[in-house]
């Protein structure tokens, strides 16, 4: 029974993030908020809707179904051999490896970070400006957001970012204080905020524990960081909103120059530091590309997620 | 940039696009197994008799006695679904000095097919399972006090096969090979004393 829950989670997984990712596609969908929707959707799937089918529809594991309804049977491709493997014991666990690989990536580093004791305790403070509260304060204000608390770290170094759950706070540099703009920092700001009002600390962390719940489930790793790349732009989009897409396109494209890869870990090789500047550099690309050209809001947006809900419902069913 | 709000039609239309690629794909991963040496749409093949029995739930039949040179276990399990589903074993014949032989519906394997659940007089093996032929012969014998009927077929590729059908209750009961005519009910009586 593991077995069959471990392959049908991979498997529904899979279906619903790539049925998922066609229709987005398909319907043309950039709006953040309506993208994240669809997402959580998805992820749902081998959480929740799996679950309730392993314990309301046993019969679906058994072979009459498999052979005799089943639209895909996993199972029928362990007759097909390689160096005398089944190919499905050979996919799974390739996939398996996949998914492991892919929640190492992100956890490992936030471990050693932890391990090695990088945090911000260890840099020099500043006193937070009152212009600088006053902003975060006003911007809260507009945005109805809880107002954090405000930490300068004193280093040159880009950092912007809001942290915590119960006790938020939004942490900023002297690097990034001198190198915004009044606008660009303002547009800054509210990105940062756009996510404590939308309690995304939170729901990281509530991504992070599903991640860690299947850790060798690539469709879930891979949505998992689809979610948190929406929650960007959904913040990217708030930010817009409030201040000037222009000027949060400038604000992005300087934090991003801000970053220096030199000051990476020394072992990193030369070449793997070029290839992940060029890939922060697209997704910044990326990013300013979306906020400049905004994302009207899609009509029946609920209606297609109910749609697309149900019949994700029905056609995993049929996929064993 | 503004895109022109999506109708309704055009909305559904790419849904329905997508419904349909998806399930021409996932559908096409299912059959191309059968290409690749796997079984055929509806087939299940099983390592073993015990397998097949835990797997389904249900007890086989399992002869007691084979012709001579036919040996336990079977080299093949499989199970057909349908209404009824068919399980089907195939013998191989062991021949001194030389590799045994059988294995397929090609006429050199000794099948004996069972139906699980009731199958009406009549009902045949799947096609998936037992490839059809040609009725040449067929008369009615009795084995133990039960009608049965014997065929003799011709096959594609010209080999001849006998079969032997019976009702066991609900259930059908048939096998098929290429021995002597006279075999196919012996084999039968020490099936029914192993039931």
């Amino acid at each position: 029974m593991g077995e069959i829950a471990v392959r049908q989670a991979i498997l529904h997984g899979l279906v619903a993030a790539g049925f998922v990712e066609a229709l987005l596609c398909a319907w043309r969908i950039r709006r953040a908020r309506t993208r994240l929707g669809f997402w959580v959707l998805a992820l749902a799937f081998p959480f929740l809707v799996l679950p309730s089918l392993l314990v309301l529809a046993p019969f679906r594991s058994t072979d009459r179904f498999a052979a005799g309804w089943a639209l895909f049977a996993s199972a029928r491709w362990n007759a097909v051999r390689l160096a005398g493997i089944g190919v499905d014991t050979m996919v799974f666990g390739l996939l398996g490896l996949a998914g492991t690989l892919l929640f190492l990536r992100d956890v490992v580093p936030f471990v050693v970070a932890a391990v090695r004791g990088g945090r911000e305790d260890d840099v020099p403070h500043a006193a937070p400006s009152p212009a600088l509260t006053g902003l975060v304060d006003e911007l809260a204000s507009r945005m109805h957001a809880p107002v954090p608390a405000t930490v300068v770290l004193h280093t040159d170094a880009p950092v912007l970012f809001v942290r915590g759950v119960a006790r938020q706070a939004l942490v900023v540099s002297d690097g990034v204080l001198a190198r915004l703009t009044a606008g660009q920092l303002r547009a800054a700001v509210a990105h940062e905020l756009a996510h404590v009002r939308l309690h995304d600390p939170l729901a990281g962390w509530a991504l992070m524990t599903a991640r860690l719940v299947m850790f060798w489930n690539p469709a879930v790793q891979l949505m998992a960081r689809a979610i948190v790349q929406e929650m960007e732009h959904r913040a990217d989009a708030a930010a817009a909103a409030l201040t000037d897409a222009r000027t949060f396109a400038g604000a992005l494209r300087a934090l991003a120059s801000l970053s220096n890869p030199a000051e990476t870990a020394s072992h990193v090789s030369r070449r793997i530091e070029l290839l992940a500047e060029r890939l922060h550099h697209a997704q910044i690309a990326a990013r300013v590309t979306l906020v400049l050209a905004g994302s009207p809001a899609p009509r029946f947006a609920r209606t297609r997620l109910a749609v697309v809900g149900a019949t994700l419902g029905v056609f995993v069913f049929f996929v064993v | 940039m503004t895109d022109a709000p999506e109708s309704p039609i055009t909305i559904a239309w790419r849904f329905a696009t997508v419904l349909v690629a998806a399930i021409l794909v996932l559908g096409l991963l299912n059959a191309l197994p059968q290409f690749l040496g796997g079984e055929p749409l509806g087939v299940v093949r099983y390592a073993r008799v015990e397998d097949a029995e835990a797997r389904l739930g249900a007890r086989l039949y399992r002869p007691a006695v084979l012709p001579a040179g036919w040996h336990w276990p079977p080299s093949r399990v499989r199970l057909a679904v349908g209404r009824p589903d068919w399980i089907e074993f195939v013998f191989d014949e062991q021949a001194e000095g030389r590799q045994p032989r059988g294995g397929g519906t090609d006429g050199d394997a000794l099948v004996l097919c069972q139906a699980l659940g009731a199958a009406p007089a009549g009902s045949q093996v799947a096609p998936a399972l037992l490839q059809p032929g040609e009725l040449l012969q067929a008369d009615d014998i009795s084995i133990d006090g039960r009608v049965a009927r014997m065929q003799r077929l011709l096959l594609d590729g010209g080999a001849i096969v006998h079969e032997l059908w019976w009702q066991e209750g609900a259930k059908r009961v048939m096998l098929r090979g290429r021995v002597p005519a006279d075999d196919l009910p012996r084999l039968a009586r020490a099936l029914l004393g192993n039931r």
